[in-house]
């Protein structure tokens, strides 16, 4: 497996090969975990597939950028959570739906075609269903803590938001799914 | 211990006289008792209340379930159900790399696919404005920038100095004579004749450099 301090020496190189490198790690290592990331925020693979090669496009051109000032992972997850987030609002926008409400999300859910790449297990499809009725917000964090299992200190690095206020909005996300859970 | 005086026949008379007609009611009220007519509070008299049909066996359930909501808890674990298709990652990680050899500044794929645009620029050089002779000179380390010919020129050269320089379309005009933009009909690049991936590009472009 490789490691975020192996990618990090490289990119403090000066050498544009050292950093050509640390690309090649970066996308090895992290294609399948920024994939299900932004997979969880956009549902469909399709679009998933357009956003996650303009993240790591992105992510090539401001190699130079990255300073070390927070951990390799976490730069990569708030690249690839902005971005995901962006393309989001933007369609939302054209399609004049609040960023709030996920009814085009619930239809690839539930879209026949999708089936194909959704695993089939019905506790998980229900679990999706009810992240999706949360608020943007919520959705995220409940997303960065409960499957990607980041500690409060890292999803504030990504969100770039205070640790208390993520706790509030990651109990109030969970009791908003056990409610929804137990009423459907 | 109290003791009664029972010697006394008028005493004891007067003691225990129930009265005149204690006798005839008595006899009344036994055989109205053994002819039912007195009202006798029975033991199963039935409620004048009534539920729905099934009433009871629903709030069985209701109130099982009710316990069961407030005790479940949202528990770990539960995995997302999404899947990529087969070869997914080897695919993306081809076509990523392959991207990465051609992206560029979009400055320059613009400069270099529209015709006009370029037509426009090498206008610019030959106006010989601009401080292209300073910017050759200090490329290829020539003596003069006026010894510099057009023709001399090659393309990645123009479009090199074009692509360092911040020069806004306005600027541009201001260089030119009116000559000049006669003989390029007018053309001044704007945003309407960039094609939309072109400004998709440029505002990429602009928000990855200023946003991280």
């Amino acid at each position: 497996m490789i490691k975020d301090t192996e990618i990090i020496s490289l990119l403090q190189s000066e050498s544009a090969d050292d950093h050509q490198k640390a690309f090649h790690l970066i996308l090895k290592s992290y294609k399948e975990r920024l994939y299900y990331l932004i997979r969880k925020i956009l549902i469909d693979h399709e679009d998933t597939n357009d956003v996650v090669q303009e993240v790591f496009i992105k992510i090539w051109k401001n190699l130079d950028k990255f300073r070390g000032d927070s951990s390799l992972y976490t730069w990569l997850y708030r690249i690839a959570t902005n971005e995901a987030l962006s393309f989001l609002r933007k369609r939302k926008n054209v399609q004049n739906i609040s960023i709030d409400d996920n009814p085009e999300l619930l239809s690839y859910l539930e879209t026949p075609s999708n089936a194909t790449l959704m695993s089939g297990d019905e506790i998980s499809l229900k679990l999706q269903k009810a992240v999706l009725q949360l608020p943007e917000k919520q959705r995220l964090v409940f997303n960065l803590k409960y499957f990607e299992h980041l500690s409060y200190e890292e999803i504030s690095e990504i969100t770039e938001t205070t640790v208390g206020g993520l706790k509030a909005t990651y109990h109030a996300a969970v009791k908003k799914i056990e409610d929804i859970l137990t009423t459907h | 211990m109290k003791k009664i005086n029972i010697n006394s026949e008028n005493q004891d008379s007067e003691f225990f006289n129930p009265g005149s007609d204690f006798f005839e009611n008595l006899e009344k009220n036994i055989l109205d008792k053994i002819d039912g007519k007195s009202f006798i509070l029975s033991n199963d008299i039935e409620s004048p209340f009534q539920v729905p049909d099934n009433y009871f066996n629903e709030l069985e359930v209701n109130i099982l379930n009710e316990i069961s909501y407030q005790q479940f808890k949202l528990k770990e674990g539960i995995k997302h159900p999404f899947a990529a298709p087969d070869d997914y990652f080897d695919i993306l990680e081809t076509q990523v790399l392959a991207k990465t050899k051609t992206v560029t500044n979009p400055f320059i794929l613009i400069w270099r696919n529209n015709k006009t645009a370029f037509r426009y620029a090498a206008t610019l050089l030959i106006s010989g404005i601009i401080g292209l002779g300073v910017y050759f000179n200090q490329i290829k380390k020539q003596d003069s920038p006026t010894q510099l010919a057009f023709q001399e020129l090659a393309t990645d050269d123009i479009l090199s100095y074009l692509e360092t320089q911040e020069i806004s379309a306005n600027e541009i005009e201001s260089y030119l004579s009116d000559s000049d933009l006669q003989e390029m009909n007018g053309y001044i690049p704007d945003e309407s004749e960039l094609s939309e991936e072109d400004l998709l590009n440029l505002i990429e472009y602009q928000y990855t450099e200023k946003a991280i």
